[in-house]
């Protein structure tokens, strides 16, 4: 069997194991690729950074543990701009294993410690500085809701506490309270945010979805309906980048940690891609096109 | 052991479990398979149940706080159960008021919202000028080049879709054109997919190394 052949029928363990090695070598022994800032991550950025204090920005948490590498590390980094820069938070989740992810990443930040080994936002209190209302059924309508009323949407937040009478929901009454728009979504839900809450009420919105779904919300970024759009590992590095992760906790955060892999393991697939195609025209033309492939 | 540690033990043995597929098929992945999928049913009800039925029917309709019920929310409640009642055939039909209600009230919601927030935004969109005119031409090579390019391939592409004419000579050319762009997208969708699926993976390692190798067995890797 001549080496094209060989390279079309080769068993996909082999590819299997070639991509493992791919992502084991650099997470094990990282490269240190630097990470470029795209304008559509600099922009959401931008905007929550250009921000007063004590304003509210509304965290829609729409993914599960699936999407934790791509939209775990968003809803982490937009925490920690928010309570830098003394803003009040307001999570909600329309899944219910975004409530989960929300309960996670709350826990998380609030408990922070610096480089320093000091608690990085002591003191901050539920229902006055965030707040995480936990998830509601219903998509469209729950946002129809909460564009009338916080309160009367969700009785209580994620803790079984009413929220009628909490500081916060006396200042923020409903959606048009809110200055940004943050959806960390797996799923097809800034298509449901957007009609409904952002453009409806004339909030800017920031969308952070998977890899996946970034080609489909583009036409959406383009037309200004999304004032920033960070799509999977790569614009959820940008954004630990921005916000200062590294320097905050000390240590760099999940996605800037999993570029170099990603990194290497596309060079093997494009590689992987290119070489499969030139054995595949090369048999072609010698009339033998192998059967099947790797 | 404290119970983070076992159930990262836990979370380990899965994801082996799980990997082992790669492989080939074998009993150690049927019964990881079907943890996740039990495991990830029961925790969706349970979620459903204590943040949507509980604080917006049950709570309504029997508080507990001394407050009056709220009547009104029997109808949802009805309504509701009247689905359920789908597996009894012969009051299978009542069903279908509680779907006429849903269908209803979401199409009121729906059409007037998504026409204007995103059919209205996304044609205006792509018919912007392709140059603002009061500013000099030659500043604005880079966006004139790319809305060409936006109002080419959004009309290629929609001569694809229009079966109205048959697709030769011009007509043709263009959707020929309309294919190319169409094959641009996916290869973008693809390029971004495997993005996505090494991003899983990478996931994943990023949990054995820290999470396993660091917490678990107390071993520093990388």
């Amino acid at each position: 069997m001549r080496l094209t052949q060989r390279i079309l029928n080769l068993d996909r363990r082999i590819i299997y194991l070639a991509i493992f090695l791919c992502v084991l070598i650099p997470t094990v022994i990282p490269i240190g690729f630097d990470v470029q800032v795209t304008p559509e991550v600099q922009r959401g950025y931008d905007l929550i950074e250009g921000l007063r204090e004590g304003d509210a920005v509304l965290i829609s948490v729409d993914f599960g543990p699936s999407a934790i590498p791509e939209n775990y590390p968003v809803l982490v980094s937009v925490l920690h701009q928010c309570f830098r820069k003394k803003l009040r938070p307001i999570l909600v989740s329309l899944i219910p294993d975004g409530r989960g992810m929300a309960t996670k990443g709350l826990d998380e930040v609030l408990h922070a410690v610096g480089a320093d080994g000091k608690e990085l936002y002591p003191g901050l209190q539920s229902g006055v500085d965030y707040s995480f209302l936990g998830y509601k059924s219903g998509n469209n309508a729950v946002i129809v809701g909460v564009g009338q009323s916080f309160t009367s949407t969700f009785p209580t937040d994620s803790e079984g506490k009413s929220t009628t009478g909490q500081p916060l929901f006396k200042q923020v009454r409903s959606l048009k309270d809110v200055k940004v728009l943050v959806n960390t979504a797996s799923v097809g839900m800034p298509e449901v945010w957007l009609p409904y809450g952002a453009q409806k009420f004339g909030i800017p919105m920031v969308v952070s979805c998977t890899a996946v779904s970034t080609v489909q919300y583009y036409p959406f970024y383009n037309a200004g309906q999304f004032t920033g759009l960070l799509g999977g590992m790569k614009g959820a590095a940008e954004y630990e980048k921005l916000v200062g992760l590294a320097e905050i906790t000390g240590r760099p955060g999940k996605a800037t940690a999993g570029m170099d892999a990603q990194a290497v393991s596309h060079v093997f697939i494009v590689f992987a891609i290119v070489l499969a195609n030139v054995c595949f025209f090369i048999e072609r033309r010698r009339g033998t096109a192998a059967k099947g492939g790797a | 052991m404290s119970w983070e540690i076992i159930g990262i033990w836990v979370a380990t043995l899965l994801t082996f479990g799980i990997a082992s597929f790669l492989y080939k098929d074998n009993p150690v992945y049927k019964i990881a398979e079907h943890i996740y999928l039990g495991v990830a049913l029961g925790y969706g009800l349970t979620i459903y149940f204590w943040d949507s039925i509980k604080p917006n029917a049950i709570d309504k309709v029997l508080p507990s706080d001394g407050s009056a019920p709220e009547y009104l929310v029997w109808i949802p409640i009805v309504l509701g159960l009247f689905i359920l009642l789908r597996v009894i055939p012969s009051l299978a039909w009542l069903s279908r008021w509680s779907f006429a209600v849903y269908i209803g009230g979401n199409m009121g919601i729906l059409v007037p919202s998504v026409i204007a927030n995103l059919l209205m935004p996304q044609l205006a969109s792509a018919m912007r000028p392709l140059y603002d005119t009061a500013q000099p031409l030659n500043a604005q090579w880079g966006p004139l080049i790319g809305q060409a390019v936006i109002l080419i391939a959004t009309f290629a592409t929609m001569i694809y879709f229009f079966f109205s004419l048959e697709h030769r000579g011009f007509v043709g050319k263009l959707s020929r054109l309309g294919v190319l762009f169409i094959m641009i997208s996916f290869g973008a969708g693809f390029g971004y997919t495997v993005m996505a699926r090494m991003s899983l993976l990478i996931g994943r390692f990023q949990f054995l190394i820290i999470d396993f190798f660091g917490r678990a067995l107390g071993l520093r890797i990388g």
